[in-house]
């Protein structure tokens, strides 16, 4: 586990499982599961979407490629695509999540929102963050430019 | 506070879509008793089910802070921000909590705004608000028109709100921090028609307060949740009128209308209009001013979800433009 922090806040403190991928610019984690590859909102996307109160997704079957939209999170003050980090079919839409997406704000490596079947996993992955140096590599690049744009809340 | 002014603050997590900024903390008084008044679109609603600082109001939760802890992390932050707006809601103590409040926020050298409740305040009130430092004074009169105000705001739903109180309040506050220093709030999309919405904007801007137009968007919970939003349209020809009257580029008796109420013409050269509407600030929220911005304001998405923006917090860009014109439709 990766633990990103930014400051001395507590609420500024990310865990990020080193055994997942990510899509680097929506913060979408990739978890590998026996062939197919569960996926979710990571800690830091959450966090940056504030209390999510609308979620939307393609249904069970749609075919999605890496770095498109799978589906959108929309919060009182914002809104925002979530592009997936793979290539695939999806296999399951967690429903309860979808109709319930604050449960991504309370645990959002529990609560995952598609499970995917990829369609070229190897060569998707290559340029994903994973294990913790690569994790901490990309988060660092991610905070300064936050921080660059004055939208880091956290000192 | 509002749920943005904690996320400027860095009270809850959150960062605005697209970058948007907020340079003023909205703060609201919170009382276990709650709000006396009753307006049928507003999530302080009397009536309302839950306690008073579980509402949410304008969209979205008001969490609550004590107010050390609010001045603390402003003055933490005080290059973020450029005002403090301090809304009174209607009850008996809050007079007295304001003036608190605003002696309070002198240490942070910040400008200081109070939405004001006419119901409770009068004008010796008023006049003590500014002793105690407050810049500008502003009245939610909400409603274009007395026939709405009375349905929406008075009799028709028991609530406490004069009509005539609201509209002598604002020249009180006009007389006390002088012209150009009093706010009005009025929501377009409460059943108004576009003549009436503007004459009422030409009688704030002849009466020397500068108007901050909200668009209506039904509050859960409250009477009118289940209506729809504010037309966008309107609400664009609606922000237009209101920029090109308080601009001075044309007056209410200027406009034209349909039969409906709807406006044909500005009273303005067609060139002109185009000018200003390719500028984006008639879009942008109207509120009350920065150190060096025209907003401090901005209530990022405040009065629609960020995915169907009505008052922008930031100039719009050639998208956002283009989006406007097919919203205003035909003009």
């Amino acid at each position: 586990m990766a633990l990103i922090t930014a400051g001395s806040k507590d609420d500024c403190k990310w865990d990020m499982p080193d055994d997942f991928y990510y899509h680097k610019k929506d913060h979408v984690w990739a978890k590998l599961e026996d062939g197919l590859v569960r996926m979710g909102l990571d800690a830091f996307g959450q966090w940056a979407a504030g209390d999510l109160a609308q979620m939307r997704t393609f249904p069970v079957g749609r075919a999605i490629r890496k770095d498109h939209a799978f589906g959108n999170i929309e919060s009182g003050k914002f809104i925002g695509p979530m592009r997936s980090p793979i290539s695939g079919t999806i296999k399951e839409v967690n429903t309860d999540v979808v109709t319930n997406p604050a449960k991504v704000n309370e645990d959002n490596y529990g609560n995952w929102i598609v499970l995917v079947e990829p369609s070229d996993l190897e060569a998707d992955l290559a340029d994903l963050p994973h294990g913790e140096d690569g994790i901490r590599a990309w988060m660092e690049e991610e905070l300064n430019s936050f921080k660059e744009k004055d939208l880091l809340n956290c000192d | 506070m509002s749920l943005a002014a904690a996320m400027t603050l860095g009270l809850r997590p959150g960062i605005f879509y697209r970058g948007a900024k907020l340079c003023c903390i909205n703060l609201l008084l919170t009382y276990q008793g709650g709000c006396a008044g009753n307006c049928a679109y507003c999530g302080l609603q009397r009536q309302r089910q839950g306690d008073f600082n579980q509402k949410s109001f304008i969209r979205v939760e008001w969490p609550t802070f004590p107010l050390d802890e609010i001045i603390a992390r402003s003055a933490d932050r005080t290059a973020a921000i450029d005002r403090i707006c301090i809304s009174m809601v209607t009850h008996g103590r809050a007079v007295d909590d304001t003036l608190a409040v605003a002696e309070s926020l002198k240490p942070l050298e910040k400008f200081v705004s109070v939405l004001m409740a006419p119901t409770v305040i009068d004008k010796e009130a008023i006049g003590g608000l500014k002793d105690a430092g407050v810049e500008i004074g502003s009245v939610a009169i909400d409603a274009a028109t007395e026939e709405l105000f009375a349905k929406f705001r008075g009799q028709g739903v028991k609530g406490p709100h004069k009509w005539e109180r609201y509209w002598q309040c604002l020249g009180e506050a006009v007389e006390v921090f002088g012209r150009g220093k009093a706010g009005c709030h009025l929501i377009v999309g409460l059943g108004e028609n576009e003549a009436e919405m503007a004459g009422t904007i030409q009688r704030v801007v002849d009466l020397g307060a500068n108007v901050h137009l909200f668009s209506f968007y039904p509050e859960e919970g409250s009477a009118l949740a289940g209506r729809s939003p504010c037309d966008a349209g309107q609400f664009r020809r609606m922000q237009l009128a209101s920029y090109l009257i308080q601009q001075g580029f044309t007056s209410a008796d200027r406009i034209s209308f349909d039969g409906s109420g709807r406006v044909t013409d500005f009273g303005v050269a067609g060139e002109e209009v185009a000018i200003v509407i390719e500028s984006g600030i008639p879009f942008m929220t109207s509120g009350c001013p920065g150190k060096d911005k025209l907003v401090a304001c901005t209530r990022p998405f405040g009065d629609g979800p960020p995915g169907d923006i009505r008052s922008y917090p930031f100039t719009p860009n050639m998208e956002d433009i283009a989006k406007i014109r097919l919203e205003m439709g035909d003009i």
